[in-house]
């Protein structure tokens, strides 16, 4: 999976193939490193095919963070089977999902 | 990451956790058998010992409805239970138990009446008669004893316990030893203590079946919602055993009533007694690798998994080939160390008794194909192959050539008989095989492996974490590949990855040795389906419980159950297989 972060006016995380059990923790890692200071997180899904639910656990642990944090966290993008993976699992009740 | 490939390392696993079993139980009937013939002369005499040899063949049918309907019957709950058809299973289970416990009561009730009449056909001679009668009606009136011992015996194996299985029997024989002892010498009982230890012993050993009741791998269980056509199936399983056993009963007798009469220099009577306590040697260590056949090959066979089939199958047809090679060359090598330990040691001839053992000993390769023979093919649904090669073995081929060359050329005929028999009822089966496979158009292979129908995902994996992602995305991809629209495709993926993570994580957790996982996935015309297969702690996660209050969940298992059309568990081989259906709805 390529995890690309821009920092802007927000931080956006830009995932590319497949979020599951080995890259969920690629990613943990990756945001962990980031000095974050916007106010509003996105993770684009745009060109994210697949997730797991090793993937849902670490943006569980991310929308957790980020809260505490004070910060805002939304998911952009999502492809069909990775939104009906959110519906069943109630992911979309608990995420901002635009 | 490399493609991921299959291997057979965890069912091998398997395959000798059953054949261990297996070797011991057959060692221990035959030792029980051997023991039983050495209690019966040294305590009560040569008399007794004839009469107990004069009559085997009856006991050839009062056991043929616990050996043949144990053995077709574990194969078609085998089949069944490898197609996860576990309520037929139960139903086949069922009729067999009905059938072959009605059977043994049947022989209970008419033991009352037949047995002198039966008796005193096979001799005239007062006091063998009434040996063999004794001996005879103790077997025929407690027959539902021995019939339910050999019935469970059988499904016990298959159906997840198959250490119980053999346990059953090896309790049976050491008990039914030890009690012919004290039957015969403590309480005076005679020939009516020797056979009575059999039935007593087996009860005994039979206790087994309790432990079994309460095991939770079991799966089988009694019903009495029967159907006719599982009669049919049933019975089609059963036929080549049940044939096998009646025309091996009709041989021998037949035989041996020749042999008394043809053979009658002292020496040949010993030769005749050395060649055939040899097959019962070679049996006591071989048999038990035949024995794992119906229900290795039978569920693998119902499970269409035509990799572990093909793999466990050679495996055994290898083995066995191997041990019976090794005991032939022994024997052509030194034939004089079997014949001393059987207690032969005369110093003349010694020429004549070699030369009838090398010559006897050439029969068992072919003799052991032609068994592998009988056992194989009803397990892959081919009970044709072993009816045919039955009655030729038995009938067309063995009876007329051993008794024209024992009538034409004695004991030598005898023994050379037995040699040309096996090997031209081998060939020809083969042979009907092969045009048949020619004329059909199908693959030539002698164990009559079929082409797999499916466009199948077939790979094993071992427990390295990232091995769950990278199935996930195998699968995917053959999925796609294989145009298998973009939804189904990923769920599958999705569906692999959830339950071999879970299986890594927990269900192999307490074990550092490199454990495999098996991962299959058939496409159909409109339905996809994936197998799961791993060793690992006994897991259901049909029956993982979920909170569906909950306003989320990450759980793996909620999570594919959710999104496959079925979730289905079933504990087979002692193996978890979690298997998903989901179908093809397309873009």
């Amino acid at each position: 999976m390529e995890i690309k972060i821009t920092h802007a006016d927000n931080l956006t995380i830009e995932l590319t193939g497949r979020l599951d059990t080995v890259t969920s923790t690629e990613l943990a890692d990756a945001v962990a490193k980031e000095t974050i200071t916007e106010k509003l997180v996105i993770i684009d899904f745009k060109n994210l095919e697949y997730i797991s639910s090793a993937g849902l656990r670490v943006l569980l642990a991310l929308k957790k963070q980020f809260t505490a944090e004070d910060r805002d966290f939304e998911i952009h993008n999502l492809n069909d089977v990775v939104k009906e993976v959110f519906n069943v699992t109630g992911f979309i009740n608990i995420l901002s999902v635009k | 990451m490399s493609e991921l490939t299959r291997n057979d390392k965890l069912v091998s696993r398997k395959f000798y956790q059953y054949l261990l079993p297996s070797i011991m139980m057959i060692f221990a009937m035959q030792f029980g058998s051997l023991l039983d013939g050495i209690i019966v002369g040294n305590f009560l005499g040569n008399d007794a010992l004839s009469a107990t040899a004069i009559v085997m063949p009856i006991l050839y049918f009062i056991q043929l409805p616990g050996f043949a309907l144990g053995i077709g019957g574990s194969i078609v709950v085998a089949n069944l239970l490898g197609k996860r058809d576990i309520l037929t299973a139960k139903k086949v289970f069922s009729l067999a138990c009905i059938i072959g416990m009605s059977i043994s009561f049947i022989f209970t009730i008419i033991s009352f009446f037949v047995c002198r009449p039966i008796a005193s056909a096979f001799s005239q001679d007062p006091v063998l008669l009434e040996y063999g009668y004794q001996y005879i009606f103790i077997y025929m009136v407690t027959d539902p004893v021995i019939t339910f011992v050999l019935l469970m015996s059988s499904f016990m194996a298959v159906d997840n316990n198959p250490k119980l299985s053999s346990l059953t029997l090896i309790i049976g024989n050491v008990v039914k030893v030890a009690l012919e002892v004290l039957f015969i010498k403590v309480f005076n009982m005679g020939m009516y203590g020797a056979a009575a230890s059999t039935p007593v012993g087996y009860f005994i050993g039979a206790m087994t079946v309790f432990f079994y009741m309460k095991s939770k791998k079991r799966l089988l269980s009694f019903t009495f919602k029967l159907k006719g056509s599982q009669i049919k199936e049933l019975l089609k399983a059963s036929a080549s055993n049940a044939l096998n056993f009646a025309l091996a009963a009709v041989e021998m007798l037949v035989i041996n009533i020749f042999v008394a009469r043809t053979i009658t220099q002292d020496l040949d009577i010993i030769i005749f007694g050395l060649v055939s306590n040899m097959v019962f040697v070679f049996d006591l260590f071989a048999g038990g690798i035949q024995n794992i056949i119906p229900t290795l090959c039978g569920i693998f066979y119902g499970e269409k998994d035509h990799y572990s089939l093909k793999s466990i199958t050679r495996k055994i047809y290898i083995i066995n080939i191997a041990v019976t090679v090794f005991f032939t060359v022994f024997i052509l090598a030194l034939p004089n160390v079997y014949s001393t330990i059987f207690g032969y040691t005369g110093s003349t001839d010694t020429e004549r008794v070699n030369f009838m053992l090398r010559i006897f000993v050439l029969a068992f390769i072919p003799y052991e194909i032609n068994k592998f023979i009988t056992n194989y093919y009803p397990s892959i649904d081919k009970p044709t192959v072993s009816i045919i090669n039955v009655i030729l073995k038995d009938l067309v081929i063995v009876l007329p050539v051993a008794l024209s060359l024992l009538l034409t050329r004695g004991l030598e005929g005898y023994v050379i008989s037995q040699v040309v028999t096996q090997a031209a009822a081998m060939i020809f089966t083969y042979v009907i095989i092969l045009v048949y496979q020619v004329v059909k158009k199908k693959p030539l292979s002698i164990f009559m492996f079929e082409k797999t129908e499916f466009k199948t995902f077939d790979v094993s994996l071992n427990n390295e974490l990232n091995n769950a992602s990278e199935i996930s995305k195998q699968l995917t991809d053959f999925a796609l590949e294989n145009n298998v629209p973009n939804r189904e495709s990923q769920i599958v993926g999705l569906a692999s990855e959830e339950v071999v993570n879970n299986i890594i994580t927990y269900g192999y957790k307490k074990n550092n040795r490199q454990k495999y996982i098996d991962v299959n996935l058939k496409i159909n015309e409109d339905t996809l389906i994936l197998t799961i297969r791993d060793d690992g702690l006994p897991f259901d996660p049909t029956q993982y419980e979920f909170d569906d209050n909950e306003e989320y969940s990450t759980s793996g298992i909620k999570l594919i159950k959710s999104l496959t059309d079925s979730m289905s568990y079933m504990r087979i081989l002692n193996l978890n297989n979690t298997v998903f259906e989901l179908k093809i709805k397309g873009e």
